[in-house]
């Protein structure tokens, strides 16, 4: 009785660790998504209104959630303070933390702020590039994650069932 | 506006600003040249910035800037988003916060039709220091009032003389209602930014209450546009420039709105050359000439309809 019940509890750890797993790699697909939308966005506020990107910043934030929200009216807020550190410092500082509570990996954020990195277009056109580039690289994972997606969930839902039984096996 | 020149400036290079900025109502202006000493203009004395910061005459101990040093600071300025300031850049100069005006210069690009479409390597920075002289059209109220009644009013100088201070509190004190007249609505084109200096829009100097401003905007177009939209009792331009603008203007008038302007000039004579004679004495009751005597500005006559009413001389 009692080692059915191991058994049990050992094949549910296992199968959660799986079903953990999957999540998330489908959470890092949608989270690379809402990059996508903000730069979009992003993006939008500069084609139509000319916006600096501290403006932009605010403007978007309204249609953001959570902690995504929070740091981009943060950026905004010290950008209107003016207390004289960079765009690139600020945003950085702001955005990096709120990016790293979701299941996003540190090559993704770094794509996402590339757009920071390089400024002094005096051209919108060549602005708006480089945030199409971000927007381009950040699609380009998201699709290539999306292709073997639907296998990976299944096989780490799998190996997890897998993995408990070889674990009663051994100890039986 | 207190201290707001020292926002201009880097994190970085506030500590080495922050003596001038301490005595911003003295300065008029800050001349950056790429690897050429800073240069201050106070109260009318032309400074050195030496390497602590602090005001010299000696050019010997002035500190250099460097372009790398002037392309940190338009960045700055543009809030990191230079692109944003295109159509500033192209006219060669941007408004900031607190009023002020930047002027840059470098080389310029120009477009296949000969238009200036941007300005790159930029070497050379003009910061010019907003001062809002409130009360510096008290002495002009009375003539440009008849009745009760303001008068289609043109103030013309030469550059320096203070002509756009002069209409901005002038244009504050319509607005806002005075001994010799009722508040009015006034509408601002401020093509330049500079009666206004709006920044986002918010004009940075006080213009009045009854005041309504559109930023950057030809003032061609300008006038038409608040014209439609703001129903203005007065329309207020700075630096009557051409023809078109003046067609603009005679519009107004004749939709019943009284008029403000300011244009540069020597006298009537060189109006009445580039507008053509009796054009403009047509349109404005009222014509003020400026002049700047012993290092201060005032003025010189005023003409009505034509008649020299008041001559200082």
């Amino acid at each position: 009785m009692l080692k059915g019940i191991a058994c049990c509890m050992i094949i549910a750890g296992s199968l959660g660790m799986g079903v953990w797993y999957k999540n998330e790699f489908t959470g890092r697909i949608r989270a690379i998504r809402m990059l996508r939308t903000i730069l979009i966005l992003l993006e939008g506020e500069i084609r139509y209104g000319r916006d600096t990107l501290s403006e932009c910043c605010g403007h978007i934030a309204i249609r953001l959630k959570g902690e995504c929200q929070t740091a981009f009216e943060q950026v905004a807020e010290r950008m209107r303070q003016n207390g004289g550190e960079s765009f690139e410092r600020i945003f950085r500082s702001s955005v990096e933390p709120a990016l790293k509570g979701l299941p996003l990996k540190q090559e993704d954020i770094e794509d996402f702020f590339r757009f920071v990195g390089t400024y002094g277009f005096a051209d919108s056109s060549l602005q708006l590039r480089l945030l199409e580039q971000s927007r381009e690289q950040l699609e380009a994972r998201a699709e290539e994650l999306s292709a073997g997606n639907g296998e990976r969930c299944r096989m780490a839902v799998s190996l997890g069932a897998m993995g408990g039984f070889l674990i009663i096996l051994v100890l039986w | 506006m207190e201290n707001t020149i020292l926002q201009l400036f880097p994190a970085q290079r506030r500590d080495f600003w922050k003596r001038i900025a301490a005595c911003q109502k003295e300065i008029r202006e800050i001349r950056l040249r790429a690897d050429r000493p800073i240069i201050i203009y106070r109260l009318g004395e032309e400074l050195f910035l030496d390497r602590e910061g602090n005001l010299t005459d000696k050019a010997g101990d002035a500190m250099f800037v460097s372009r790398g040093e002037l392309d940190e600071l338009l960045e700055h300025i543009c809030h990191y988003s230079v692109y944003a300031y295109e159509e500033e850049l192209r006219q060669g100069f941007l408004t900031v916060a607190g009023g002020h005006r930047v002027g840059v210069a470098g080389q310029a690009v120009l477009n296949g039709d000969g238009k200036v479409r941007t300005v790159k390597n930029i070497s050379f920075m003009n910061i010019r220091v907003a001062h809002e002289v409130k009360g510096a059209a008290d002495g002009l109220l009375p003539e440009v009032y008849e009745n009760g009644r303001l008068m289609n009013s043109l103030i013309v100088s030469p550059p320096g003389c203070g002509k756009t201070t002069l209409l901005r509190d002038l244009v504050r004190q319509v607005s806002d209602g005075n001994r010799y007249g009722r508040g009015m609505t006034v509408a601002v084109a401020d093509e330049r930014s500079e009666i206004a200096g709006a920044y986002g829009g918010k004009p940075q100097n006080d213009v009045g209450m009854r005041t309504d401003v559109l930023d950057a905007c030809p003032k061609e177009v300008a006038m038409m546009m608040l014209l439609r939209s703001m129903t203005p009792e007065v329309i207020a331009i700075d630096e009557l420039g051409n023809s078109g603008e003046l067609e603009a203007l005679r519009r107004a008038a004749a939709c019943g709105c009284k008029i403000l302007a300011t244009a540069h000039g020597d006298g009537t004579e060189d109006l009445g050359t580039r507008f053509g004679r009796g054009e403009f004495e047509q349109l404005f009751q009222r014509v003020v000439l400026l002049e700047r005597k012993n290092g201060s500005c005032r003025i010189r006559e005023v003409r009505r309809g034509g008649e020299i009413s008041c001559s200082r001389e």
